[in-house]
């Protein structure tokens, strides 16, 4: 069999842009980032009075989307108590949209070939002391193996964008993730990872057809950054230095047939007050044009990357206390949308930014290339050890799948796995229409519940069971008594769905 | 099996009927709904994916899902319907759309 012939990568980079894809979501020629008027938004909406922030939050509690000008007056808070009821409001806005669940998935890294520059990342092509790696489909497999082994359902691959890693290299890589079929601990159980998420570089609208094919979830790419200027800074050379291609990535996703998009910024490049503006001005541009927003925002903050000064000395660089307030805002302005909140965060941090509005979020995340069958190889030597893993960024929460749902357990929170609605055609404007009406959380309820007691029964430890049960019994009992799961047969379908997954039978969805 | 050859031709009747797909597809979610007082809607299924394509679009009960065709898949409200009449149809769905 010959290999497929890849192309040069200077020659590559040349072809891959497209500026009619580009062109044709612009109006009278200006993108969607007017930064002299987010600056006013910020600079007129100082030292907003309580009462207007209150009616703010009311728009939010009712589920409906938050205008500039309005996340802009929350951005410009001051007064800690306000900030305490916004707080607690983020939380009542996802419990009424997305109930008391949380979503867990696991990063797959493919590949760290990379035709970029971006000064932040250990992937840029000048760094000497990255060790380059691209997965064959068979080590893809193992590294699926071990992530299905410590019990997700749900992956997120990601890619460098080089020519080797191109569309049909991820292509192949989402059929190989999604041929793994695993046995339990018991030996006859199969898991295996139900929805694949995709992280990789933008690409053509007939690129983005081909991903759509294959099959994959959501299609995700981060700006970095709205700030023009700051992006030109950091993304100095390669096809990520054209910011508008990049702006318009989940646009041509959206034209291709994808229509679970996600998008984010990597907090600590520019001010945060102005890339919340901008994820809110890429959200209200993606309805105006799509009739659907994203699906999921992430809000990563920039960490220590080998080979990066910038990642370790940029004077944008948010704090804590700064990483809760986007949070939390992000859950205000955009209601319905899922909010990711990454291992990259330390576990005491994470869990206080989950009690404001998160939906999801990863665990047991190994981010070197190969990272999950070497952990395993090297787990008698030193558990948990980074150091020595060259990898994009570096990861505050290390901890196993198993302590961080006994964690969230714990807290109240149900992990959920749930994959139905990619797979009933609850995705896009119809999964956002059930958002909107508060009533897509009420099915996740269902089958939150059910995934985590497939988890409980063939993954948790006997000290998360524990915890575990606690939670699903509360649960249980809640579910009884809404009115909502009285209609129809659907409390009669969910208890037989639920016999039948404490009897040994496996993905079964509401 | 006169009933089978008389639903197959009410299918056959909508989607020659029909000049859009989406709008046949709709169609057949509505003869579904009158004949067998059932909700449902299409879906194009990319793999493990099944993004919803026509019909009903408002369904909030369970479900179940049914393989048309390599490129369709239909979903139907769970109720309690005759299984054998749920076969039936799916059946002559697949003779219908496996082109």
């Amino acid at each position: 069999m010959c290999a497929k012939k890849i192309m040069n990568p200077d020659e590559w980079v040349k072809q891959v842009v497209k500026q009619e894809e580009i062109d044709k979501y612009l109006i009278d020629g200006k993108d969607f980032i007017d930064e002299e008027l987010i600056n006013k938004q910020l600079s007129e909406n100082k030292d907003p009075d309580k009462q207007k922030i209150r009616d703010i939050l009311q728009k939010s509690l009712n589920i409906e989307r938050l205008e500039p000008e309005e996340t802009a007056a929350l951005l410009n808070v001051t007064d800690p108590k306000m900030w305490e009821e916004m707080f607690e409001m983020a939380l009542k806005v996802k419990r009424k949209v997305y109930d008391n669940r949380i979503v867990f998935f696991a990063p797959l890294y493919c590949a760290n070939l990379c035709v970029n520059s971006c000064k932040y990342c250990g992937f840029r092509k000048e760094n000497k002391e990255e060790k380059r790696r691209i997965l064959t489909m068979d080590e893809i497999r193992e590294e699926t193996k071990a992530v299905v082994a410590e019990g997700h359902k749900r992956m997120i691959a990601v890619y460098g964008e080089h020519p080797s890693t191109a569309v049909d290299y991820i292509c192949d890589s989402i059929k190989a993730i999604y041929s793994v079929k695993e046995k339990s601990k018991d030996g006859t159980v199969s898991g295996e990872i139900r929805r694949v998420n995709i992280n990789a570089a933008p690409m053509s609208i007939a690129d983005l057809k081909k991903l759509n094919a294959a099959g994959i979830g959501t299609y995700q790419v981060f700006q970095e950054t709205y700030h023009k200027e700051t992006y030109k800074k950091v993304h100095p050379a390669g096809v990520k230095a054209n910011y508008r291609w990049r702006l318009y990535a989940l646009h041509r996703a959206m034209e291709a047939g994808v229509d679970d998009v996600a998008t984010g910024v990597l907090f600590g490049l520019a001010n945060w007050r102005f890339e919340v503006m901008g994820l809110l001005y890429h959200a209200i541009d993606l309805e105006r044009q799509f009739g659907v927003g994203p699906h999921t925002i992430s809000f990563p903050r920039m960490t220590p990357a080998i080979g990066s000064d910038l990642s370790k000395e940029s004077k944008f660089l948010v704090s804590d206390e700064n990483t809760k307030k986007l949070a939390a805002i992000l859950r205000l302005s955009v209601p319905y949308t899922g909010i990711i909140i990454t291992a990259r965060e330390e576990p005491e941090i994470k869990k206080e930014i989950i009690k404001v509005g998160c939906t999801q979020t990863d665990a047991s995340s190994r981010i070197g290339i190969g990272a999950y069958t070497e952990a395993l190889k090297k787990l008698a030597e030193h558990q948990g050890d980074q150091t020595d893993c060259k990898q994009q960024f570096t990861l505050g929460d290390t901890r196993s799948l198993d302590a961080v749902i006994r964690e969230m357990a714990e807290m109240g929170m149900i992990t959920s796995f749930c994959t139905a609605g990619y797979r009933c055609g609850r995705t896009g404007d119809k999964i956002m229409g059930l958002l909107k009406s508060c009533t897509e959380g009420k099915f996740c309820k269902l089958n939150a519940v059910l995934t985590f007691r497939e988890y409980l029964e063939d993954y948790a430890s006997a000290e998360t069971k524990a915890v575990g049960e606690k939670v699903l019994a509360k649960e249980l009992k809640e579910i009884e008594a809404m009115e909502f799961y009285k209609k129809g047969n659907l409390l009669e379908k969910f208890k037989e769905n639920y016999n039948r997954i404490c009897n040994g039978e496996r993905d079964i969805f509401i | 099996m006169v009933k089978e050859t008389s639903l197959y031709n009410d299918l056959k009747k909508i989607v020659d009927s029909g000049t859009d797909l989406k709008d046949e597809l709709n169609a057949i979610t509505e003869y579904i709904y009158k004949k067998y007082n059932l909700r449902s809607y299409f879906c194009k299924i990319f793999a493990s994916r099944w993004s919803f394509f026509a019909g009903d679009n408002d369904i909030y009960l369970s479900v179940k899902r049914f393989k048309i065709s390599n490129e369709f898949g239909l979903i139907i409200e769970d109720k309690n319907v005759e299984n054998e009449k749920v076969e039936i149809l799916i059946k002559n769905l697949k003779l219908l759309l496996k082109n």
